[in-house]
């Protein structure tokens, strides 16, 4: 049973650690982007829609990731361009891309589509125990894995990862070594934004198999959180994603079990879980980006 | 190094206007290769402004900058970069939260797009043993020291090959033994044939450290291009302050055969950062004089208006007030006492965006009124238009938003209030400043104007012709002690520019108190 929790906690976590690595880099620009919720609706609809209508996997999870910057976009032109408060403008954002998905998909609700298919890594899915846990699972997880590595090597290897670090402590110090901090923050919120669909994608797509309207329940918002209580670093900020899909696996499983618990109570364990131990974590040491203090209008 | 005739960097006719202010007018100036040049002048001389047209970040209305002889057209600090000029601001441009090495990276332009963290450490460490300075590459810059924190700024400049460096009043944040250290690293670059220039209102550092001395004055050179050694310093002080004109002195209204109405005895503060903000400070205000504070910000003037108001305590030290004796600080400072204050940044320390005069008004006097009940908005808008009319200041109709005023509009507003409420002080911090022409003699007036009624005037300014102007007597600070007092005919510019310009060690053993009695 363990390993079922376990191996359903990646793949469930999966939906969220694409999102958390996208505001993890929007965050380290020093943009609080609170359409996260926005970005994965507009993402688990759209590449539903496409994903149905063409039978193609692939261009949906591209559609999902481009409808994702979409709203990503909006968000990012406002208060990048235009200094907008980034609090009110986020939630507009989501209002909007919650109210367009609901009315846009309505007509798809209950519809059907087969989930993605397992690929086991050769060799590696054969290790007792881990094998199963992290090795036999759909392509979009080993993404995941991927997008971990890759954040990690953007933020602290790259010149890149460098400016949008020093962007979102103190922009005018980047500004006057040279860059554009303006247009850094632009595309760091253009990537969450593109993260965030491709996490909605996997949702509808990959993992469910339909669209619900509302359907990412407030995912994007515990992004938002793991973010901060990782305290902006990448261990944790993965660990984080993953611990909640877990809690969410294992509530599942109790239920599926029969154990009498209430219902609502397990609903919200992943919630009390992932934060409670977040907070443990992140208590040694965490540092907030100078420039989100700005961000919070505070 | 180049041809040694040719100056590194020569600056013929340099003009810049902001609005009708001539920020800088006709500069000329050169440096050699090799050369450590100083621009002196005092604050608002016109010093930064300079610098800033050299790195670009200001266009020159007129005039001519070259390098190495050829004309150049600064547009931008990275072309400013190019051409081999580096400037180390005065406020350090780095980012706490990133190590040493990486705020390098950041800044300089040909980091790959691949960090190669060895490579780049082993760049700042050549760089930073060759001159000395002395850095870990790998420390987080929020644990560095000021002077670490300089030390970077350089390395950064030094890093990106900069043959004219230039340094923005560099002793300001530094301990003496740092500054020691930097003028150590200074001669080496001039030694390797660095063009210095260095920008400053200390005299004691142009005769350190300069070998030729340029001085600004009003955006005009006064002094150009004279070695540091043929000079003496009342030349050098006579030329950044201008010719002792006696000014002309208004009838005192100072009494001081009576008791003091404030009197200081060795007051000592420490700031939060550890650093002395007064020392040893004794002095007496006393009823009906304008007591003139000057010196340059920064060297207790905070400090000091804050105790002097009553919204700190020091840590050492008696405040005595005429009527109630020794007195602690509370909240409302010394108001309810009949002293109040002008802060020296009124709008960000008094103003409520949102609200309008008569709100500001019942706010304040809650505030300052220990046995105040509820708030009397509607009278405080009427008893504020009535104190402006007493005063002779025009304000605004009390029911405008404040912080929608304009500046002067703003001080009058808190002018007013606190003219009313003084009856035995009024402590003003810089109550001109950044005031168009108009306001500044309005509020001269008005604090003058309070004497009447044996309300004294403590008056704290960078500005020596408003000190000489207004004052019956002029106390100078320096590094948070008191240099020396100054009454009558001794009340010259060159007399306070020289007790502002004198260093803590030759200090003035006259005290403000035991001056006049």
């Amino acid at each position: 049973m363990i390993e079922i929790i376990l191996a359903g906690g990646i793949a469930v976590g999966t939906v969220l650690l694409l999102p958390s690595f996208g505001e993890l880099v929007t965050e380290r620009a020093g943009i609080t982007n609170l359409s996260v919720e926005g970005s994965m609706l507009a993402g688990a609809l759209t590449a539903f829609i496409v994903a149905k209508t063409t039978g193609n996997y692939a261009f949906g999870f591209l559609a999902g990731a481009f409808a994702g910057m979409l709203v990503a976009a909006v968000f990012a032109s406002a208060v990048v361009f235009a200094r907008a408060n980034q609090l009110a403008t986020g939630l507009i954002c989501w209002f909007l891309s919650l109210g367009i998905t609901s009315v846009i998909g309505n007509s798809y609700n209950g519809q059907a589509i087969h989930q993605l298919r397992q690929i086991d890594i050769p060799g590696l899915s054969s290790i007792p125990f881990f094998g199963n846990i992290f090795f036999q699972h759909d392509v979009v997880v080993y993404f995941g894995y991927v997008a971990i590595a890759a954040t990690a090597w953007l933020l602290y290897k790259t010149k890149t990862g460098l400016i949008i670090r020093g962007t979102g402590e103190r922009r005018a110090v980047v500004d006057v070594s040279g860059h554009r901090s303006s247009l850094v923050q632009f595309a760091a919120v253009l990537a969450g934004g593109l993260l965030s669909g491709v996490g909605g994608a996997y949702l509808s797509i990959g993992q469910v198999g339909n669209w619900a309207s509302d359907m990412t329940n407030g995912y994007g918002f515990i992004v938002v959180a793991i973010v901060a209580f990782s305290g902006w670093r990448v261990s944790l900020t993965a660990l984080g994603s993953y611990l909640f899909g877990m809690s969410i696996s294992a509530a599942s499983v109790l239920q599926a079990q029969g154990i009498a618990v209430n219902q609502y109570l397990l609903d919200s364990l992943p919630y009390i879980i992932t934060l409670v131990a977040l907070i443990l974590a992140s208590r040694t040491n965490s540092r907030q980006p100078e420039g989100l203090a700005d961000s919070l209008s505070m | 190094m180049g041809n040694s005739d040719v100056p590194a960097l020569d600056v013929k006719g340099l003009s810049i206007s902001f609005g009708t202010i001539r920020a800088n007018d006709d500069v000329n100036f050169h440096v050699k290769h090799g050369e450590i040049h100083a621009l002196l002048g005092e604050n608002g001389a016109g010093k930064s402004t300079l610098v800033k047209m050299l790195y670009g970040v200001y266009h020159p209305d007129s005039g001519r900058i070259s390098v190495d002889g050829n004309t150049v057209d600064i547009s931008s600090p990275s072309v400013a970069r190019q051409l081999g000029i580096g400037l180390v601001f005065q406020d350090m441009r780095l980012i706490p939260a990133l190590k040493v090495w990486e705020n390098i990276a950041l800044f300089l332009p040909d980091t790959p797009a691949l960090l190669e963290k060895e490579q780049i450490v082993t760049r700042i460490s050549e760089i930073s043993a060759r001159w000395k300075l002395e850095v870990d590459p790998m420390a987080t810059v929020d644990d560095l020291s000021i002077g670490e924190w300089q030390r970077v700024e350089l390395l950064k400049v030094l890093l990106q090959g900069a043959k004219i460096l230039i340094l923005d009043e560099p002793t300001s944040v530094l301990t003496p033994d740092e500054v020691e250290s930097l003028f150590a690293v200074i001669r080496r670059l001039q030694q390797a044939g660095t063009a210095i220039i260095i920008i400053t209102h200390k005299m004691r550092e142009v005769r350190e450290i300069a070998d030729n001395v340029t001085v600004l004055r009003k955006g005009k050179v006064v002094m150009d291009d004279v070695p540091v050694s043929s000079i003496s310093d009342e030349e050098l002080i006579e030329a950044m302050v201008g010719h002792s004109v006696s000014s002309e002195h208004r009838d005192s209204r100072a009494n001081y055969q009576a008791r003091p109405i404030l009197e200081l005895a060795k007051i000592n503060v420490q700031r939060p950062d550890g650093t002395i903000g007064l020392a040893d400070v004794s002095l007496r205000v006393y009823p009906g004089e304008v007591l003139g504070i000057a010196g340059i910000s920064g060297n207790g003037q905070e400090e000091l208006a804050d105790v002097l108001s009553g919204y700190a305590r020091p840590e050492s030290g008696d405040i005595v007030l005429a009527d109630k004796g020794e007195s602690g600080a509370d909240a409302g400072g010394f108001a309810s006492k009949g002293i109040t204050c002008i802060p020296s940044d009124p709008i960000r320390q008094m103003v409520v965006p949102g609200l309008d005069i008569a709100s500001h008004v019942a706010l304040w006097e809650h505030a300052t009124n220990p046995h105040a009940r509820g708030y009397d908005v509607s009278g405080a808008g009427k008893r504020i238009q009535k104190h402006a009319a007493e005063v002779g200041l025009r304000i605004p109709p009390s029911n405008r938003i404040l912080s929608q005023l304009s500046g002067g509009n703003i001080q009058r507003v808190i002018l007013s209030f606190a003219i009313a409420l003084a009856e035995k002080c009024i402590i003003a911090s810089y109550p001109t400043r950044g005031l168009d022409v108009g306001t500044t003699a309005d509020t001269r007036r008005a604090l003058l104007a309070v004497r009447e009624r044996g309300c004294a005037v403590v008056l704290i300014s960078e500005d020596i012709d408003e000190i000489l102007e207004m004052s019956d007597r002029v106390i100078v600070l320096g590094n948070g002690r008191i240099r020396g007092c100054l009454s009558g005919s001794e009340m010259t510019r060159s007399s306070i520019g020289r007790l502002m310009a004198e260093e803590e060690t030759e200090q003035h053993e006259a005290r403000a108190g035991e001056h006049v009695e």
